[in-house]
């Protein structure tokens, strides 16, 4: 059951899933409030033109945090290239560049795993399509301290394996396409 | 399973850690030093906070805690970007030619080899007093060895060609019983600095490398260090940062912005 009281949407996804995430920004309601957090496995290489990129077509403003950032409303943020991405308990972002997790960094299990200790049950967790398994623990511990979440149904993911890997540890509360996420997000 | 560490827990252990090493510990950010514990529990075993609080009796235990704690780099020339404007825009058009660089937190050494082989670039390592901190000795003397880790010699390698530069990565080092290492010209006028980032030179320096070390440390700790390194730089020294850390509030309105994105700035004044 969801509650109207959430304070983050946290969206996890391999590099396969920027479409999926720019169509999602793109069908927001421009004044969506909840703030938004974006980890996607992306080139290291590459700091610049992905945020631009979502901007191209998002409802809402999409910037790259810098450590320590306040957390606000109608924003949605997306993790840095290189660096982890953290939720802190005062509602700011922290950023590390410990080793990489799931030979990732930004790892999508210590973003959606911190916002689900930080924010609990008024946490929204999404996995979208991914190749690895980065993610499926982090969405899971969202389920367990309460939060709402939902895994991208693998019928119309590009590849399954990250949300196959979140619904062999536990069963969300929806599995939605991506059309059926923007409509879910805009009902909150 | 692993031990789950409370904030009361984080701020028990972090006040015996300083009490007993000196360090601030206890003012690093308690997400870090959370994941940091965590990671001395798993990786020595230790089972319980009392079990750890006795380690802190023993000698090579603390060693292991001062060798560690900071975040290793792991690449060199991580954001080839950064490395790439500091060279084009100061280094080779002569508009910057440190006589002394500081390096308050050194962690792995892979910033300051990054920083070696493009001053040599410039041919300017003879003119250039390298002052580097890390907490461990045993790291401190490490990184004079030039020793560099085989197993990410591909990334050091990808960062490199990104700088656009006529040299190979592969001028810069060799390989010596099945080890890396940085060559030893660039390993000259090294001087290690006892302490961490709050120990400083013996002498103003006319730069400070300074990157994503303050990711870990909490406002008032970086606002303690960012003062000591204003007081540091020489006039038209060059401070630089990671880029995605924020100039700390108490010298933001000291320090004139060189490149907003990969964040250089300069104590005003000249240098010469």
């Amino acid at each position: 059951m969801t509650n109207n009281n959430y304070k983050a949407i946290v969206i996890g996804g391999s590099a396969g899933s920027f479409s999926v995430v720019s169509k999602i920004l793109s069908k927001l309601n421009p004044d969506f409030q909840i703030p938004i957090i974006l980890c996607l496995h992306r080139l290291k290489y590459i700091r610049s033109g992905l945020v631009e990129g979502l901007n191209l077509k998002s409802k809402i403003n999409v910037i790259e945090p810098l450590d320590k950032e306040k957390i606000k409303s109608n924003t949605a943020y997306l993790a840095p290239s290189n660096y982890h991405l953290f939720i802190e308990f005062d509602n700011t972002f922290s950023l590390s560049t410990e080793e990489s997790y799931n030979h990732s960094r930004p790892s999508i299990d210590y973003t959606l795993s911190s916002a689900a200790h930080t924010f609990r049950e008024k946490c929204v967790g999404i996995l979208l399509t991914g190749a690895n398994k980065d993610g499926a623990k982090g969405i899971k511990d969202i389920f367990d301290k309460k939060g709402y979440t939902i895994v991208q149904d693998p019928e119309t993911c590009d590849i399954k394996t990250m949300p196959q890997a979140a619904l062999r540890l536990f069963q969300p509360h929806k599995i939605m396409s991506p059309d059926e996420i923007s409509a879910f997000l805009n009902s909150l | 399973m692993a031990v789950s560490l409370g904030i009361n827990d984080i701020k028990e252990l972090t006040s015996l850690m300083h009490d007993k090493l000196g360090y601030p510990f206890h003012e690093l950010s308690t997400s870090f030093m959370k994941r940091r514990l965590s990671l001395f529990f798993d990786k020595l075993f230790i089972k319980t906070k009392e079990r750890f609080i006795e380690q802190l009796d023993n000698e090579l235990f603390l060693k292991s805690v001062l060798y560690n704690i900071p975040v290793e780099t792991t690449e060199l020339f991580r954001d080839p970007g950064f490395w790439r404007v500091l060279n084009n825009k100061f280094l080779s058009s002569n508009l910057l030619a440190p006589d002394s660089v500081w390096f308050p937190d050194v962690s792995s050494g892979e910033e300051l080899y990054s920083f070696q082989i493009l001053n040599k670039g410039i041919n300017h390592n003879n003119e250039t007093t390298i002052y580097y901190n890390h907490p461990s000795n045993a790291r401190l003397d490490e990184i004079k060895t030039g020793i560099i880790n085989n197993k990410n010699i591909e990334t050091h390698d990808n960062n490199f060609k990104r700088l656009e530069l006529e040299s190979e990565f592969s001028d810069f080092c060799h390989i010596h019983n099945g080890s890396t290492l940085i060559n030893e010209i660039l390993l000259e006028h090294l001087v290690p600095c006892k302490g961490w980032f709050l120990n400083t030179p013996n002498e103003p320096v006319s730069m400070i490398i300074f990157r994503n070390t303050m990711l870990y440390l909490s406002k008032p700790l970086q606002e303690k260090v960012a003062q000591v390194m204003y007081e540091t730089l020489k006039p038209g020294g060059i401070l630089t940062i990671g880029i995605k850390e924020p100039l700390p509030e108490n010298i933001i309105d000291k320090m004139e912005i060189v490149d907003e994105q990969e964040r250089i700035f300069k104590k005003p004044g000249s240098l010469v």
